[in-house]
């Protein structure tokens, strides 16, 4: 079968530690994915193929905003034997999906190398996100990074619940 | 004795309140000082004493005070006994440590002395759910609520404990008591409930819905769970965890058309998660599984798929298995033909090179394989002609056609890359081919990256490590600012013995300050795995060991990593992921990285412990005793040269590594403020003590004890312990590996060749030996009375197949550890039939006569060389040579 995109357990970690390690030079140690998968646990994604892991979102709540709720993508790579089969844009989708209807976040951020054309052509071409600054040399090696945001759409839901989505879907399969 | 010797006057008294502060605060300098001070006047201050010892300990990242540490808390018990501080305390220094058994010994100690001290208290239920050991959490969280009956962690950490002792209904009610007490506004007076995020506060509610769930159908209650649900519908936000928990239970109880709707609601949040379209697939009564090769499918479950899969088309968007699954489930055919010319044709356009990998599965099915043959090279040929598809859809421009071509062929190449793989003869046929259409592609446009990624991978399969690690280096070259790339690149030069020059591919995006790389701080897994069997094939055991003893730290670093958690979650009510967690830890040494690392490290062990440094240099010696005098010059001039190359490189290495970590700090300094802890230098970086450690067993036993905690149920665990127990001369704990194997797999021909070994080891034992006859009855049962001699020949005459299974069979039937005619005689019978044993399974076997034997090595070589021209472990005509081999 093709590629699976689903949540990720806390079994996965490892493997998202292992994809990430593969693809991006920014790392960290099992201890803050499990902080994530402790804290925010609908929020991570993976895409496996018969049970290796291929790709990763690592998403959370935006920690620094005590008023709203915000979300942020840590960190999303898929590996290169698996690219360009439209498995990012699947697990941001779901990450997205998550951060609505599980916090009802306001908004989703996060940072992209300006070099980094795939990633930029997917956030802002695909998932419609918008360029909202620069910050200057965000990364180790002296790289800039757009910060880029994608406000969540309502349509005049109640934010933090799916139901009224769900009703609708129900009549459709009813 | 009496108390007031402990009382300190107001000034130390205020002192020491300045010390506990500055402990809590890390602020260790101002304790020791605090600390100094009480001491000038109370030398024998107990709780003084101790505080110092725990400071010195937080203090030291590289554990060179342990002992000073030690030494301070054990005065201050001393001088104060009876002082649940100073015992309190010395748990907390058992606990950085990791021990967690003598730490909960000292917490027990301080709560005779205190008994309702919550902060002990809660420091030793932590301690208790670290070690599993729940019947006592459960104790510990029933006299905290007692007294902590405001905080819902309480209630929540209880009904956890219950629930992990398997009483799942006392926690189910202990939760509904808090929601009742809540409910009734008590304790709001005392101000309010603590520990409640007002943020989180909708999501604590949601996951103890679902905890309660949770803990109704884990007794068994599922109506009851989903009425529970239903009812509570409302404060569940994470509602792929409500959906995933409904539609099981509507399974469960029978409800297909409700469980139909739930599915339905799921897909609609995860469109591509396969066990929602199987679990909808079988609440309609089609086949759960529907991948190739899984079984036949009716023709009637087949049309009623397909119409499920239209409509999961029309009315879920962005779902890519309602065009994948088709291929998967429609039977070889035209249909079948004219999906896969659909399903191609857009990736091809729009020049996706991992397409092969999406369609990778469907092999599993010969017929489809031949088919999608077909097709590729008709697609190829009719692009190459017409510029059109086989849909008869057009490609635009001649840029166009070029670029459509060059993918097809490189689909094609991936094609015959795969066929090669799953042939039955070695499939050097396949591999030609595949490598001759990659080689095409790349002519089209030589600077398309993944083509090259590509063709390392094809190269990999045929076992031409050179070629691989060449090709893989030009695709690096193409895009240095992908890691994938780079790490792609650094496992296939490792894999080719290229270790050096790995090392500095890997630094590159590894640099971090004066560090030559980050990769064992950031837990780099696979990286030490890789350098650890580059090194061990290169002979260079020490520093193969290394890498297996990181692997193996991580791991212990993994299991200590929940430790802060336990009280995180139960805090702040992730319960779910928590319970999770407690099953992954429990089965944490049996993940496959783990099991890895465990077994190159043990064979490793057992080998140095049969043939230890100091007895391989003897036997150099003797070789060159028996050589003319000339001759012996010769060979020693050789050795030399040899080692004098070694030292260069290694030099060459070295400056290396130094020039870059240069480089990265230079960079550092210039973008961030240098790091302030400055590492500490490796005193053995080669790995000289572990490779020469007196102790090879004990040392292998660190690997093989968290092995059999938790990963005893794989056939491999009992046959590495086997290998230890038996140079151990534990024949009692080798005679229950063998058991507990043959119990995994009741014919494995590796645990017989086990059981006859054993044999052979009880008939040599000394008669006068009491366990002797005791053992030999326990053997004969396994052996059917034969000797050890015997047994192993009636093995090899059932022919085992697998190349590893023959191996074991050849090693036990050597009689005596220089004998090497079996081994050869074993190498020779290896047949080779790759449909049935991966190409990796000769390589192991070979790897395994290599580590003992030069002549079995060459055998086995001569046996394969043939099937596997490209294979460089086998010296391949094909294969890629480099200068200097
Ligand atoms: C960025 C990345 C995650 C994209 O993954 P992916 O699974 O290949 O992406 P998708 O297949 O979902 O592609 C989404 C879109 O991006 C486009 N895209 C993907 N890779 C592209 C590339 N190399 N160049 C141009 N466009 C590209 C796809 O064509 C698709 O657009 P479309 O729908 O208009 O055709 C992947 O390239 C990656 O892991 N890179 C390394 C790690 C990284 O950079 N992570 C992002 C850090 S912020």
């Amino acid at each position: 079968m093709g590629v699976c995109v689903r949540a990720a357990t806390i079994d996965d970690l490892w493997a998202m530690q292992r994809c990430n390690l593969m693809c991006l030079p920014e790392n960290y140690q099992m201890k803050y994915y499990l902080y994530h998968a402790l804290s925010w646990p609908s929020l991570l994604q993976v895409a496996d193929v018969d049970g290796a892991v291929v790709g990763y979102v690592l998403a959370k709540l935006d920690e620094e905003s005590t008023t709203e709720i915000k979300g942020h993508i840590t960190s999303l790579s898929v590996l290169r034997t698996h690219r360009k089969l439209g498995l990012a844009a699947t697990l941001m989708r779901a990450a997205h999906r998550a951060l609505t209807e599980c916090y009802g976040a306001r908004d989703v951020s996060l940072h992209v190398r300006v070099s980094n054309e795939a990633a930029i052509h997917l956030y802002r071409d695909v998932l419609a996100y918008e360029e909202v600054g620069v910050e200057e040399k965000y990364y180790a090696d002296g790289e800039n990074a757009y910060n880029m945001r994608l406000t969540f759409d309502y349509g005049g839901e109640d934010a933090t619940r799916g139901l009224a989505r769900d009703a609708a879907k129900l009549a459709v399969h009813a | 004795m009496s108390r007031d010797r402990h009382a300190l006057p107001n000034r130390e008294r205020a002192l020491f309140t300045k010390l506990v502060d500055a402990y809590e605060t890390k602020k260790y300098e101002k304790g020791i000082a605090a600390a100094d001070d009480i001491l000038r006047n109370f030398p024998e201050h107990g709780e003084t004493l101790a505080m110092r010892g725990l400071i010195v300990r937080s203090m030291d990242d590289g554990h060179e005070h342990n002992e000073e540490a030690h030494a301070l808390v054990k005065r201050g018990i001393e001088c104060h006994p009876e002082s649940h501080v100073c015992w309190h305390v010395m748990g907390l220094v058992w606990r950085a440590e990791r021990n967690h058994v003598e730490s909960a010994k000292c917490y027990a100690q301080a709560l005779r002395l205190d008994p309702d001290n919550s902060l002990i208290l809660k420091d030793l239920s932590v301690v208790h759910l670290q070690t599993r050991n729940m019947e006592a959490f459960v104790k510990l969280r029933w006299k905290l609520l007692s007294s902590r009956r405001d905080q819902r962690a309480s209630y929540v950490s209880l009904a956890c404990g219950l629930h992990l002792t398997g009483d799942h209904d006392s926690a189910f009610e202990v939760l509904e008591s808090y929601e009742k007490i809540r409910n009734a506004k008590q304790f709001d007076s005392r101000g309010a409930w603590r520990d409640e995020d007002p943020l989180m506060k909708r999501f604590d509610a949601s996951e103890l819905t679902l905890f309660k769930a949770t803990l109704r159908r884990a007794s068994g209650k599922e109506k009851e769970a989903l009425a529970l649900l239903e009812r509570d519908e409302a404060k569940v936000v994470d509602r792929v965890a409500y959906l995933t928990h409904v539609g099981e239970i509507q399974v469960a109880l029978g409800m297909k058309a409700e469980a139909e709707k739930t599915y339905w609601k799921l897909l609609d949040r995860l469109p591509d998660s396969y066990d929602y379209h199987r679990s909808l697939r079988a609440v309609k009564g089609l086949p759960k599984d529907v991948r190739d090769g899984a079984g036949e499918i009716s023709d009637g479950d087949i049309v009623a798929l397909k119409a499920l899969y239209r409509e999961i088309e029309e009315k879920i968007t962005f779902c890519a298995a309602a065009k994948r699954l088709p291929l998967s489930f429609t039977k070889p055919g035209d249909e079948f033909d004219a999906l896969v010319v659909a399903y191609i044709e857009k990736p091809l356009r729009k020049g996706v090179p991992s397409l092969f990998e999406d369609l990778k599965n469907l092999y599993e099915n010969p017929a489809k394989a031949r088919a999608m043959e077909r097709i590729f090279t008709e697609t190829v040929a009719s692009l190459k002609s017409s510029g059109k598809f086989l849909s008869g859809g057009e490609t635009k421009s001649e840029e166009g056609k070029k670029e459509c071509t060059m993918y097809a062929v490189n689909l094609l190449a991936m094609h015959h890359g795969e066929m090669g793989r799953r042939s039955s003869d070695g499939g050097a046929k396949d591999f030609a081919k595949a490598l001759e259409l990659i080689e095409e592609a790349i002519a089209i446009d030589a600077s398309c990256v993944d083509l090259h990624l590509n063709k390392a991978s094809i190269l990999e399969l045929a076992g031409d490590l050179h070629g691989a690690a060449d090709a893989a280096e030009t695709s690096r070259k193409l895009d240095l600012a992908d890691r994938f790339l780079n790490s792609n690149c650094v496992r296939h030069m490792m894999r080719a013995g290229r270790y050096a020059y790995a090392e500095q591919l890997a630094a590159i995006f590894a640099r971090d300050g004066d560090q030559a790389t980050n990769l064992y701080d950031m837990e780099a897994t696979w990286f030490e795995l890789e350098a650890a069997q580059c090194h061990t094939r290169g002979k260079k055991y020490g520093r193969a060991l290394k890498y297996y003893h990181a692997v193996l730290s991580h791991f212990q670093q993994f299991v200590e990593d929940q430790f802060d958690f336990h009280s995180y979650c139960l805090r702040r009510t992730a319960i779910n992921s928590y319970l999770d967690l407690l099953k992954v830890e429990d089965k944490m040494y049996a993940r496959q990285e783990f099991r890895d690392a465990a077994k190159g490290a043990v064979m490793l062990y057992v080998d140095l412990f049969d043939e230890p440094p100091e007895k391989k240099a003897a036997a150099l010696e003797a070789k060159v005793a028996a050589m003319s005098a000339a001759d012996a010059d010769k060979f020693r001039e050789e050795l030399r040269v040899a080692k004098e190359r070694e030292d260069k490189a290694e030099e060459e290495r070295l400056a290396a590594l130094e020039e870059a970590k240069k480089v990265a700090a230079a960079q550092e300094s210039k973008n961030k403020s240098p790091k302030d802890a400055t590492k500490k230098v490796d005193p053995d970086p080669l790995g000289k003590a572990l490779e020469n450690t007196k102790e090879p067993l004990e040392q292998a036993m660190k690997f093989i004890e968290p092995l059999l905690l938790h990963a005893a149920g794989y056939e491999e665990t009992q046959l590495l312990a086997f290998e230890v127990f038996l140079r151990q001369g534990k024949p009692i704990l080798a005679l229950k590996a063998v058991n507990e194997a043959l119990k995994i797999k009741p014919n494995s021909f590796q645990a017989k060749s086990n059981a006859a070994r054993l044999t052979r080891h009880v008939e040599m034992m000394d008669e006068a030996n009491p366990m002797k006859k005791v053992l030999m009855m326990q053997v004969s049962k396994l052996t059917g009375n034969q000797t050890a001699a015997a047994y192993a020949k009636a093995l090899a005459d059932e022919s085992p197949l697998n190349p590893l299974d023959v191996a074991a069979v050849s090693f036990a039937q050597r009689e005596t550890a220089d004998d090497d005619s079996a081994l050869i005689n074993g190498a020779k019978r290896t047949n080779v039939d790759c449909s049935a044993f991966p190409f990796g399974s000769y390589v192991a076997a070979y790897e395994r006569y290599a580590s003992v034997s030069e002549s079995a090595a060459e055998a086995m070589k001569a046996a394969c060389a043939s099937a596997f021209p490209y294979a460089t472990v086998f010296g391949g005509s094909k294969s890629t040579k480099r200068d200097g081999e």
